[in-house]
Protein backbone atom coordinates (compact mmCIF):
# COMPACT_ATOMS: atom_id res chain seq x y z
CA UNK A 1 0.00 0.00 0.00
CA UNK A 2 1.38 3.40 -0.95
CA UNK A 3 1.96 6.23 1.51
CA UNK A 4 -0.79 8.35 -0.06
CA UNK A 5 -3.30 5.51 0.28
CA UNK A 6 -2.22 4.98 3.88
CA UNK A 7 -2.74 8.68 4.65
CA UNK A 8 -6.19 8.48 3.04
CA UNK A 9 -7.11 5.45 5.20
CA UNK A 10 -5.77 7.21 8.29
CA UNK A 11 -7.89 10.32 7.59
CA UNK A 12 -10.98 8.14 7.05
CA UNK A 13 -10.29 6.38 10.35
CA UNK A 14 -10.10 9.73 12.14
CA UNK A 15 -13.38 10.83 10.53
CA UNK A 16 -15.13 7.62 11.68
CA UNK A 17 -13.71 8.02 15.16
CA UNK A 18 -14.75 11.64 15.66
CA UNK A 19 -18.03 11.65 13.71
CA UNK A 20 -21.08 12.48 15.81
CA UNK A 21 -23.30 9.51 16.78
CA UNK A 22 -25.86 10.47 14.14
CA UNK A 23 -23.23 10.51 11.39
CA UNK A 24 -21.21 7.46 12.40
CA UNK A 25 -22.84 5.18 9.84
CA UNK A 26 -22.23 7.71 7.06
CA UNK A 27 -18.62 8.20 8.10
CA UNK A 28 -18.11 4.43 8.02
CA UNK A 29 -19.74 4.26 4.60
CA UNK A 30 -17.38 6.94 3.33
CA UNK A 31 -14.37 5.21 4.88
CA UNK A 32 -15.18 1.84 3.27
CA UNK A 33 -15.27 3.41 -0.18
CA UNK A 34 -11.62 4.49 0.12
CA UNK A 35 -10.51 0.89 -0.39
CA UNK A 36 -12.44 0.63 -3.66
CA UNK A 37 -11.18 3.83 -5.29
CA UNK A 38 -8.68 3.12 -8.06
CA UNK A 39 -6.20 5.99 -7.83
CA UNK A 40 -4.30 6.79 -4.63
CA UNK A 41 -4.69 10.53 -5.06
CA UNK A 42 -8.39 10.12 -5.81
CA UNK A 43 -8.65 8.11 -2.58
CA UNK A 44 -6.91 10.91 -0.70
CA UNK A 45 -9.29 13.47 -2.22
CA UNK A 46 -12.24 11.31 -1.20
CA UNK A 47 -10.92 10.99 2.35
CA UNK A 48 -10.29 14.73 2.62
CA UNK A 49 -13.82 15.42 1.38
CA UNK A 50 -15.21 13.05 3.98
CA UNK A 51 -13.93 15.33 6.78
CA UNK A 52 -16.97 17.52 6.07
CA UNK A 53 -19.03 14.94 7.95
CA UNK A 54 -17.24 16.09 11.11
CA UNK A 55 -19.05 19.43 10.89
CA UNK A 56 -22.42 17.73 11.19
CA UNK A 57 -22.89 17.29 14.92
CA UNK A 58 -26.08 15.34 15.35
CA UNK A 59 -27.10 12.99 18.09
CA UNK A 60 -27.97 9.36 17.52
CA UNK A 61 -31.19 9.25 15.50
CA UNK A 62 -34.41 8.65 17.43
CA UNK A 63 -36.03 5.78 15.58
CA UNK A 64 -38.28 4.24 18.25
CA UNK A 65 -40.49 5.25 21.17
CA UNK A 66 -37.77 3.99 23.52
CA UNK A 67 -35.18 6.34 21.93
CA UNK A 68 -37.53 9.33 22.29
CA UNK A 69 -38.34 8.38 25.90
CA UNK A 70 -34.62 8.14 26.65
CA UNK A 71 -34.09 11.61 25.23
CA UNK A 72 -37.00 12.94 27.31
CA UNK A 73 -35.49 11.37 30.42
CA UNK A 74 -32.25 13.23 29.75
CA UNK A 75 -34.22 16.49 29.33
CA UNK A 76 -35.92 15.79 32.63
CA UNK A 77 -32.67 15.00 34.41
CA UNK A 78 -31.06 18.22 33.20
CA UNK A 79 -33.79 20.26 34.92
CA UNK A 80 -31.83 20.75 38.10
CA UNK A 81 -28.55 21.68 36.38
CA UNK A 82 -28.07 25.44 36.47
CA UNK A 83 -26.34 26.44 33.24
CA UNK A 84 -25.93 30.14 33.74
CA UNK A 85 -23.44 30.22 36.61
CA UNK A 86 -20.39 29.34 34.43
CA UNK A 87 -21.17 32.32 32.18
CA UNK A 88 -21.23 34.68 35.18
CA UNK A 89 -17.92 33.21 36.39
CA UNK A 90 -16.43 33.77 32.90
CA UNK A 91 -17.67 37.38 33.03
CA UNK A 92 -16.17 37.94 36.48
CA UNK A 93 -12.78 36.38 35.59
CA UNK A 94 -12.51 38.47 32.42
CA UNK A 95 -13.47 41.62 34.24
CA UNK A 96 -10.59 41.12 36.67
CA UNK A 97 -8.16 40.03 33.93
CA UNK A 98 -8.68 42.90 31.53
CA UNK A 99 -9.58 45.85 33.71
CA UNK A 100 -5.95 46.86 34.16
CA UNK A 101 -4.32 45.87 30.85
CA UNK A 102 -2.61 48.56 28.82
CA UNK A 103 -3.56 47.31 25.34
CA UNK A 104 -6.73 48.93 24.02
CA UNK A 105 -7.48 45.91 21.80
CA UNK A 106 -7.38 43.55 24.78
CA UNK A 107 -9.50 45.88 26.88
CA UNK A 108 -12.19 46.13 24.21
CA UNK A 109 -12.12 42.34 23.61
CA UNK A 110 -12.27 41.74 27.38
CA UNK A 111 -15.25 44.09 27.59
CA UNK A 112 -16.96 42.16 24.78
CA UNK A 113 -16.34 38.90 26.68
CA UNK A 114 -17.76 40.33 29.92
CA UNK A 115 -20.89 41.81 28.31
CA UNK A 116 -21.62 38.78 26.09
CA UNK A 117 -21.16 36.27 28.92
CA UNK A 118 -23.42 38.27 31.28
CA UNK A 119 -26.07 38.48 28.53
CA UNK A 120 -25.88 34.75 27.80
CA UNK A 121 -25.97 33.99 31.53
CA UNK A 122 -29.22 35.94 31.99
CA UNK A 123 -30.83 34.40 28.91
CA UNK A 124 -29.91 30.86 30.03
CA UNK A 125 -31.28 31.67 33.49
CA UNK A 126 -34.57 32.90 32.03
CA UNK A 127 -34.89 29.87 29.75
CA UNK A 128 -34.33 27.19 32.37
CA UNK A 129 -37.05 24.59 32.19
CA UNK A 130 -39.52 24.29 34.99
CA UNK A 131 -41.86 21.66 33.59
CA UNK A 132 -41.28 17.97 34.08
CA UNK A 133 -42.81 14.98 32.36
CA UNK A 134 -46.15 13.99 33.87
CA UNK A 135 -45.00 10.43 34.51
CA UNK A 136 -42.34 7.94 33.53
CA UNK A 137 -44.57 6.23 30.97
CA UNK A 138 -43.21 6.09 27.43
CA UNK A 139 -46.27 7.97 26.10
CA UNK A 140 -45.84 10.90 28.51
CA UNK A 141 -42.09 11.03 27.97
CA UNK A 142 -42.54 11.06 24.18
CA UNK A 143 -45.01 13.92 24.40
CA UNK A 144 -42.73 15.77 26.83
CA UNK A 145 -39.78 15.36 24.47
CA UNK A 146 -41.77 16.77 21.55
CA UNK A 147 -43.00 19.76 23.59
CA UNK A 148 -39.50 20.42 24.90
CA UNK A 149 -37.97 20.34 21.42
CA UNK A 150 -40.70 22.63 20.07
CA UNK A 151 -40.04 25.03 22.93
CA UNK A 152 -36.33 25.06 22.04
CA UNK A 153 -37.11 25.61 18.36
CA UNK A 154 -39.49 28.48 19.09
CA UNK A 155 -36.91 30.06 21.36
CA UNK A 156 -34.16 29.77 18.73
CA UNK A 157 -36.45 31.36 16.14
CA UNK A 158 -37.45 34.22 18.47
CA UNK A 159 -35.68 37.58 18.61
CA UNK A 160 -33.88 36.68 21.84
CA UNK A 161 -32.84 33.31 20.39
CA UNK A 162 -31.35 35.02 17.34
CA UNK A 163 -29.61 37.62 19.51
CA UNK A 164 -28.07 34.86 21.66
CA UNK A 165 -26.61 33.22 18.58
CA UNK A 166 -25.10 36.53 17.47
CA UNK A 167 -23.78 37.20 20.97
CA UNK A 168 -22.32 33.68 21.05
CA UNK A 169 -20.34 34.42 17.90
CA UNK A 170 -19.19 37.78 19.35
CA UNK A 171 -18.06 35.94 22.49
CA UNK A 172 -15.70 33.73 20.47
CA UNK A 173 -14.44 36.68 18.43
CA UNK A 174 -13.73 38.43 21.73
CA UNK A 175 -11.72 35.41 22.85
CA UNK A 176 -9.51 35.64 19.75
CA UNK A 177 -8.84 39.34 20.28
CA UNK A 178 -7.91 39.03 23.97
CA UNK A 179 -4.52 37.56 23.07
CA UNK A 180 -1.56 39.08 24.80
CA UNK A 181 0.57 41.16 22.43
CA UNK A 182 -2.14 41.46 19.79
CA UNK A 183 -3.10 39.30 16.83
CA UNK A 184 0.20 39.71 14.95
CA UNK A 185 2.28 38.56 17.90
CA UNK A 186 0.90 35.00 17.69
CA UNK A 187 -0.14 34.25 14.10
CA UNK A 188 -0.57 30.51 14.70
CA UNK A 189 -2.73 31.08 17.79
CA UNK A 190 -4.74 33.66 15.82
CA UNK A 191 -5.24 31.24 12.92
CA UNK A 192 -6.37 28.53 15.34
CA UNK A 193 -8.71 30.99 17.08
CA UNK A 194 -10.23 32.07 13.76
CA UNK A 195 -10.73 28.43 12.77
CA UNK A 196 -12.47 27.72 16.09
CA UNK A 197 -14.62 30.84 15.57
CA UNK A 198 -15.68 29.66 12.11
CA UNK A 199 -16.52 26.15 13.35
CA UNK A 200 -18.44 27.46 16.35
CA UNK A 201 -20.33 29.90 14.11
CA UNK A 202 -21.34 27.06 11.77
CA UNK A 203 -22.55 24.98 14.73
CA UNK A 204 -24.46 27.92 16.24
CA UNK A 205 -26.10 28.85 12.93
CA UNK A 206 -27.15 25.24 12.31
CA UNK A 207 -28.69 24.79 15.76
CA UNK A 208 -32.34 25.54 14.78
CA UNK A 209 -32.07 23.11 11.88
CA UNK A 210 -30.73 20.44 14.23
CA UNK A 211 -33.65 20.90 16.64
CA UNK A 212 -36.15 20.82 13.76
CA UNK A 213 -34.59 17.57 12.55
CA UNK A 214 -35.11 16.05 16.00
CA UNK A 215 -38.74 17.20 15.99
CA UNK A 216 -39.19 15.50 12.60
CA UNK A 217 -37.67 12.33 14.01
CA UNK A 218 -40.08 12.38 16.97
CA UNK A 219 -43.01 13.04 14.60
CA UNK A 220 -41.99 10.08 12.45
CA UNK A 221 -41.80 7.86 15.56
CA UNK A 222 -45.22 9.07 16.73
CA UNK A 223 -46.73 8.11 13.38
CA UNK A 224 -45.49 4.54 13.72
CA UNK A 225 -47.74 2.05 15.53
CA UNK A 226 -46.52 1.12 19.01
CA UNK B 1 -39.21 20.31 6.67
CA UNK B 2 -38.48 21.37 3.11
CA UNK B 3 -35.79 19.72 1.04
CA UNK B 4 -33.27 22.14 -0.36
CA UNK B 5 -33.32 22.09 -4.16
CA UNK B 6 -29.94 22.50 -5.78
CA UNK B 7 -28.43 21.50 -9.13
CA UNK B 8 -26.21 19.01 -7.29
CA UNK B 9 -29.19 17.35 -5.60
CA UNK B 10 -30.94 17.12 -8.97
CA UNK B 11 -27.84 15.47 -10.44
CA UNK B 12 -27.82 12.89 -7.67
CA UNK B 13 -31.55 12.23 -8.09
CA UNK B 14 -31.14 11.90 -11.86
CA UNK B 15 -28.34 9.41 -11.28
CA UNK B 16 -30.57 7.30 -9.05
CA UNK B 17 -33.27 7.37 -11.73
CA UNK B 18 -30.87 5.72 -14.19
CA UNK B 19 -31.41 2.39 -12.39
CA UNK B 20 -34.30 2.90 -10.00
CA UNK B 21 -34.37 -0.45 -8.26
CA UNK B 22 -30.63 -1.03 -7.92
CA UNK B 23 -28.62 -0.42 -4.76
CA UNK B 24 -25.80 2.00 -5.51
CA UNK B 25 -22.33 2.61 -4.06
CA UNK B 26 -21.34 6.11 -2.94
CA UNK B 27 -18.19 6.13 -5.06
CA UNK B 28 -20.07 5.11 -8.20
CA UNK B 29 -22.59 7.93 -7.69
CA UNK B 30 -19.71 10.33 -7.11
CA UNK B 31 -17.95 9.22 -10.30
CA UNK B 32 -21.07 9.40 -12.46
CA UNK B 33 -22.23 12.76 -11.15
CA UNK B 34 -18.78 14.32 -10.83
CA UNK B 35 -19.52 15.34 -7.24
CA UNK B 36 -16.84 15.14 -4.56
CA UNK B 37 -17.48 13.13 -1.40
CA UNK B 38 -17.79 16.34 0.64
CA UNK B 39 -20.67 17.49 -1.59
CA UNK B 40 -22.31 14.15 -2.28
CA UNK B 41 -22.64 12.78 1.25
CA UNK B 42 -24.42 15.79 2.80
CA UNK B 43 -26.95 15.43 -0.06
CA UNK B 44 -27.38 11.70 0.60
CA UNK B 45 -27.73 12.40 4.33
CA UNK B 46 -30.40 15.03 3.69
CA UNK B 47 -32.30 12.66 1.39
CA UNK B 48 -32.17 9.91 4.03
CA UNK B 49 -33.28 12.38 6.69
CA UNK B 50 -36.40 13.10 4.64
CA UNK B 51 -36.95 9.37 4.17
CA UNK B 52 -36.37 9.70 0.45
CA UNK B 53 -33.32 7.45 0.52
CA UNK B 54 -32.78 4.11 2.19
CA UNK B 55 -29.40 2.77 3.18
CA UNK B 56 -28.09 -0.70 3.68
CA UNK B 57 -24.84 -2.53 4.23
CA UNK B 58 -23.59 -4.94 1.62
CA UNK B 59 -23.29 -8.55 2.70
CA UNK B 60 -19.63 -9.04 3.45
CA UNK B 61 -17.67 -11.20 1.06
CA UNK B 62 -14.49 -12.90 2.11
CA UNK B 63 -11.54 -10.52 2.18
CA UNK B 64 -13.67 -7.51 1.26
CA UNK B 65 -15.14 -5.06 3.74
CA UNK B 66 -18.91 -4.49 3.38
CA UNK B 67 -19.88 -1.28 1.60
CA UNK B 68 -22.67 1.15 2.30
CA UNK B 69 -25.45 1.04 -0.29
CA UNK B 70 -28.10 3.56 -1.28
CA UNK B 71 -31.44 3.38 -3.05
CA UNK B 72 -34.36 5.80 -3.35
CA UNK B 73 -37.52 4.92 -1.45
CA UNK B 74 -40.91 5.00 -3.15
CA UNK B 75 -41.39 8.60 -1.96
CA UNK B 76 -37.85 9.33 -3.09
CA UNK B 77 -38.53 8.02 -6.59
CA UNK B 78 -41.65 10.17 -6.84
CA UNK B 79 -39.74 13.21 -5.61
CA UNK B 80 -36.83 12.50 -7.97
CA UNK B 81 -39.12 12.26 -11.01
CA UNK B 82 -40.77 15.56 -10.04
CA UNK B 83 -37.48 17.36 -9.47
CA UNK B 84 -35.66 16.01 -12.51
CA UNK B 85 -38.73 16.63 -14.66
CA UNK B 86 -39.11 20.19 -13.39
CA UNK B 87 -35.44 20.90 -14.08
CA UNK B 88 -35.73 19.49 -17.61
CA UNK B 89 -38.78 21.67 -18.33
CA UNK B 90 -36.99 24.70 -16.91
CA UNK B 91 -33.92 23.99 -19.07
CA UNK B 92 -36.05 23.72 -22.22
CA UNK B 93 -37.78 27.02 -21.40
CA UNK B 94 -34.55 28.92 -20.86
CA UNK B 95 -33.28 30.94 -23.82
CA UNK B 96 -29.93 29.89 -25.25
CA UNK B 97 -27.20 32.62 -25.20
CA UNK B 98 -29.49 34.86 -23.18
CA UNK B 99 -31.77 35.47 -26.18
CA UNK B 100 -35.31 36.79 -25.85
CA UNK B 101 -38.07 34.21 -26.04
CA UNK B 102 -40.64 34.92 -28.68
Amino acid sequence: MTLVRRVAMKISGVVVRYASPGCKEWAEGLAREVEFIDGDWAALGWALGSTRVLLDRRGAPMTSHADVAERARRFSESLGNGGSSPMFIVAFVNLIRFVGVASLQQRIAGGVLVITSIYMGFVILSQQRKRQALSDSVGDLTLYCKLELERQRDFLRSGIGRSVRLVGVLFFIGMVFTQKGGLRANPSVTAFGVLVCVLVTILIVRQPRRVQRQIDEVDAVLKEPR
Amino acid sequence: MKMRRSPQTTRVLAEFLQCEKVWRYGYDISRNTGLKSGTLYPILMRLAEHRLLETSWETAEEGRPPRHLYKLTRDGLRYAREQVGATAVQAVGEPVFGGVMG
